[in-house]
């Protein structure tokens, strides 16, 4: 039996009870995409009561998603493009680094250097775009970190090596563009390369110390 | 994600004082460049001393930000001095090349007693 006109609009206000006493109600963007999601499958359902809850614990699976151990070792993050969720990768690089051992003043370097990565994913390589991602994977090796941060982009095909700062506060050239720089100063590697089947990933390294 | 950041002005002898809460990214420029703007209004602006808090996170964005202030400052004949920066942003700073344009240092006082 589908549901009536009624129930369709009453759908809101109910979602909104059920999310705010179960605690799925975390932050006023989490709460939107939810309802919208939840207001499209909701016209499909045959039973309002039971099929409401199903859907809150299948877009918290969903959400949960995001941020998922795929073994052990490995750590997936995926972003929207949107400004500041680059600090999600921030921590949870730092966090896992810490967990490995990697000295403190490094892994402000590993912060700095993702954070930088994410940035230019979303800026330049995602264009902005609200729909696309940004996958950051961490690995926790042996003998190293390692953070891959991909794109839905063409790649970059400048490698800066030097700044001029010089240049820059004289107006001679834009102020920015330090990203990709400072993570070259701040790894011990990185390597810039195109993804089979679309895509652009920057790989970094940092050697844990003896 | 919306980001203010609130900037305290004072003055402290001859020296202007931006203290600069919040993290520091593209989204800082329109209120550095307000406060830098209001600093200026006030008149005999020789000397200008930047305070960030030392749990900042500052991205490149920011720094980019800060260039154009510097830009500004050179411009207008103005001496820079930074203070409040954690070590690694400290180190961050020397590596962009910002130490060409301001000193850094590592308290206020310190800085004061420095610039004047």
């Amino acid at each position: 039996m589908s549901p009536g006109p009624l129930a369709f609009h009453l759908f809101p206000f109910t979602f909104h009870l059920i999310a705010r006493n179960t605690n799925y109600l975390t932050t006023r963007n989490h709460y939107n995409i939810l309802l919208s999601n939840s207001l499209t499958t909701f016209a499909y359902c045959a039973d309002g009561w039971t099929e409401i809850y199903i859907i809150l614990r299948s877009l918290e699976a969903e959400v949960n998603e995001k941020i998922k151990m795929l073994d052990e070792r490995t750590v997936e993050v995926n972003l929207p493009t949107v400004n500041g969720y680059e600090r999600i990768a921030m921590e949870c690089s730092a966090s896992f680094a810490k967990i490995g051992g990697l000295v403190k003043e490094r892994i402000e370097d590993l912060k700095t250097a993702v954070s930088e990565a994410c940035l230019n994913a979303m800026e330049h390589g995602n264009r902005g775009r609200p729909d696309a991602r940004v996958l950051v994977t961490m690995y926790l090796g042996d003998k190293d970190f390692k953070v891959s941060v991909t794109d839905e982009g063409d790649g970059i095909s400048i490698f800066p090596q030097q700044i001029d700062i010089k240049r820059k506060v004289a107006r001679l050239e834009p102020p920015n563009g330090l990203g990709l720089f400072l993570i070259q100063q701040l790894v011990d590697q990185v390597e810039f390369n195109k993804v089979n089947g679309g895509g652009h990933v920057v790989k970094m390294v940092l050697k844990m110390e003896d | 994600m919306e980001q203010i950041n609130e900037i305290k002005l004072e003055r402290q002898n001859d020296i202007a004082l931006m203290h600069i809460q919040g993290d520091i990214t593209a989204q800082s420029e329109p209120f550095i460049n307000q406060a830098y703007q209001d600093l200026n209004d006030q008149g005999d602006v020789s000397k200008i001393l930047i305070q960030f808090d030392q749990e900042a996170y500052i991205n490149s964005g920011g720094i980019a930000v800060l260039i154009q202030i510097l830009a500004h400052t050179q411009k207008n004949n103005q001496k820079i001095g930074i203070s409040g920066l954690s070590e690694h942003f400290k180190k961050i700073f020397r590596m962009v090349g910002i130490t060409k344009f301001a000193n850094i240092y590592d308290r206020i006082e310190e800085a004061v007693a420095a610039m004047e």
